[in-house]
């Protein structure tokens, strides 16, 4: 067993795809941290800051099992990206606007088509010049879906299930959504009147930062069965639509967090950072939080409807046949910012949690009660975005996420080069151009937003989807190959 | 006086030093507001001189001063005001009060007013007055309307976070150091 120091915080290998961070109760922590990683991805994690932040997760009062991070795990502000905490409100267990961040219900929709490359590609740069034209993407754009205040109340309450009822969704992209594209328990009179204003014009907008539409092939299937129940055949075209809550979402989380300034201190509670500001669950203040967040997820799930909405407007008008009939359907839509309360089995008995994913994707195996009944027999589909010039991949719940995360899995690369650096990499260099030899269409409306998201910035994602694989939290079903994406 | 933007993997800091701490908060509010709209060019010319790994108060500065083009047609959308007529470049003045509480605490609330000011309001502040006493900060955002013509979206500013929030009296003046959540 080899052991690495940092700053106190031990690292050790476990096995070959788990490393832990071992119960320090000198630093506060209630239960040990557990790294999913491979030798080469641990190695990679000496010395950075987002171990502490695995074990300062450790020291939140009723954490349950271990702090968990996931091979994609990077520096955040609190929590680190890529991490996840079951607590137990009958344990006195706490809920932190910082554990689930402030894009709340961040996640990922796929749509899957039956449009073959061959077929389609003579129309691809128009399929794309006409998608970055039509859908709005980019800081601060707002959208062509205006909703008045009596409205937004009611997609706050009914998420994607509003939507149906609007005639923007249909019965298959609802029951196709993680929770129903609707979590119950919302709150929407408990979302500010800024974060109103911040968030109402920006339903069925990109954002800029990470977020994307991409349009992919899929290269390679990996596992025949679950491939065919998601709908997926290698050679056929996909669309990934990453994007969150927008403004509202963001103004959602930091009313809280300002809110909760003060109260872990009324409730005795010692913390080694102030960004993971918490509140018993069972609180006023954890409930407030948890009816806003869940409104706020609402709007995320509205959002990402909204947003294939248009790309199916867009697919009809480019290669002239209503979306049906291209198969335009969505595969699943899956949060990875987002606290949800589960059943779950820890120390061999029933425990109703709060799983905090903060950048961590559910990942139900098949048979559990929750995934919808197409998909009831193989799993939940998890979808895992590389970086623009490299692929993205379409896992499949496994059969050990239960056990050894709560039913979580990645949900990314993970960043490997800040910003900055990754805008300095690109100087004097033609990204567009770079892309385009590598067969990426790259439409983004900020030249510095591309150097941000440049793969170079990314962990090979790979490796990653590698580590959750072998680990039994999520297994591989397809490899999707970027063809174009347009980015804010 | 001087601030400077930082590296942070997924995020980016602001470093500022001043003589005051009424001061700090204005310059913590321009080096803010610097990231929000970017110079003309936003592509990266901003801080090609800074080797350091951060951009500086000088390169913003000077980048800022080599025009008036908007870098990317389209990333330009007003957060607020009407492009191009009267009223992009009468004066707006938005006043902002924070409750009383620690430095540090006051400092995040401030400029968490000062992103919803630009967000929510439209107005891109060029000063930042600010007095702090008992009954906690009173300040103001003075500037104009965002108008795409003039100004260019920088990067989206999700939220000031408390992480590594910092505040200090160091010899000679203030110190701070926080967040942003991009």
């Amino acid at each position: 067993m080899s052991t690495a120091k940092r700053r106190g915080v031990g690292f050790e290998r476990v096995d070959d795809v788990s490393w832990r961070i071992p119960r320090d109760e000198s630093w506060g922590m209630r239960v040990d941290g557990l790294v999913f990683a491979d030798a080469a991805l641990a190695a990679d994690l000496e010395g950075d800051p987002s171990l502490e932040q695995v074990a300062n997760v450790a020291t939140l009062p009723g954490i349950r099992g271990a702090s968990l991070a996931m091979p994609d795990i990077h520096w955040g502000y609190g929590f680190p990206i890529g991490g996840v905490a079951a607590t137990d409100a009958s344990l006195g267990g706490v809920v932190s606007p910082g554990g689930v961040g402030y894009d709340i219900n961040c996640g990922v929709r796929l749509l899957r088509t039956d449009l073959r490359l061959e077929d389609a590609e003579p129309r691809l740069r128009d399929l794309m010049d006409a998608l970055f034209a039509r859908v709005p993407a980019g800081v601060g754009r707002s959208g062509p879906f205006a909703f008045d205040d009596a409205e937004l109340t009611d997609l706050l309450a009914g998420g994607a299930q509003y939507l149906r009822r609007r005639g923007l969704a249909t019965d298959d992209d609802v029951a196709q959504c993680e929770a129903g594209g609707r979590i119950e328990g919302a709150r929407p009179d408990l979302v500010s009147e800024r974060a109103r204003r911040r968030g109402a014009d920006q339903c069925g907008t990109v954002g800029s930062g990470n977020h994307f539409i991409e349009v992919q092939v899929v290269e390679r299937v990996e596992d025949r069965r679950v491939a065919a129940a998601f709908g997926l055949e290698e050679g056929c075209l996909t669309v990934l639509i990453h994007s969150g809550s927008r403004g509202l979402g963001y103004q959602v989380c930091d009313d809280f967090l300002r809110d909760f300034q003060g109260v872990p201190e009324r409730y005795g509670i010692e913390l080694p950072d102030r960004q993971l500001a918490c509140a018993p669950i069972a609180s006023p203040e954890g409930q407030a939080y948890l009816g806003a967040m869940r409104a706020a997820a609402n709007f995320g799930f509205a959002n990402r409807q909204l947003l294939a909405v248009q790309v199916r407007d867009t697919f009809e008008a480019v290669f002239e046949r209503p979306w049906p009939r291209l198969g335009l359907e969505l595969v699943y839509d899956v949060a990875h910012n987002i606290a949800k309360e589960e059943e779950h089995e820890v120390d061999g008995e029933r425990a109703t949690l709060l799983v905090h994913r903060k950048g961590a994707t559910r990942a139900f195996p098949a048979g559990h009660p929750e995934l919808p009944a197409r998909y009831a027999d193989v799993g939940q589909p998890v979808f895992v975005p590389g970086d623009m010039g490299r692929a993205s991949w379409v896992l499949v719940g496994g059969p050990r996420s239960l056990e050894r995360s709560f039913g979580s899995t990645c949900h990314g690369a993970g960043r490997r080069l800040s910003r900055h650096a990754a805008v300095r990499a690109a100087r004097g260099r033609d990204l567009r151009g770079e892309l385009e030899e590598r067969g990426v269409i790259a439409l983004a409306h900020s030249r510095k937003g591309l150097a941000e998201e440049q793969p170079d910035a990314y962990k090979d994602v790979d490796a990653v989807v590698d580590v959750v694989h072998r680990a039994g939290l999520s297994t591989r079903v397809a490899r999707l190959r970027p063809l174009g994406v347009i980015k804010g | 006086m001087s601030w400077r933007h930082v590296a942070h993997t997924a995020d980016v800091g602001i470093e500022v030093e001043a003589r005051t701490r009424e001061e700090l908060f204005a310059e913590a509010a321009e080096a803010l507001t610097a990231l929000l709209v970017a110079a003309p060019d936003d592509d990266g010319d901003a801080d090609a001189d800074a080797d350091d790994g951060a951009a500086t108060e000088a390169d913003a500065a000077a980048a800022t001063a080599a025009g008036g083009a908007v870098g990317d047609a389209g990333s330009a959308t007003a957060a607020g005001g009407a492009a191009g007529d009267a009223d992009a470049v009468a004066p707006v003045e938005v006043p902002v009060r924070v409750p009383p509480g620690d430095d540090a605490a006051m400092l995040r609330d401030w400029l968490a007013e000062v992103l919803v000011v630009f967000e929510v309001d439209g107005v891109v502040g060029r000063e930042f007055p600010v007095a702090i006493g008992p009954d906690g900060l009173t300040g103001a955002v003075r500037g104009t309307r965002f108008d795409p013509a003039r100004h260019s979206r920088g990067l989206e500013v999700k939220a000031v976070t408390y992480h590594g929030l910092r505040v200090e009296a160091v010899p000679g003046g203030w110190r701070a150091a926080v967040l942003l959540d991009v």
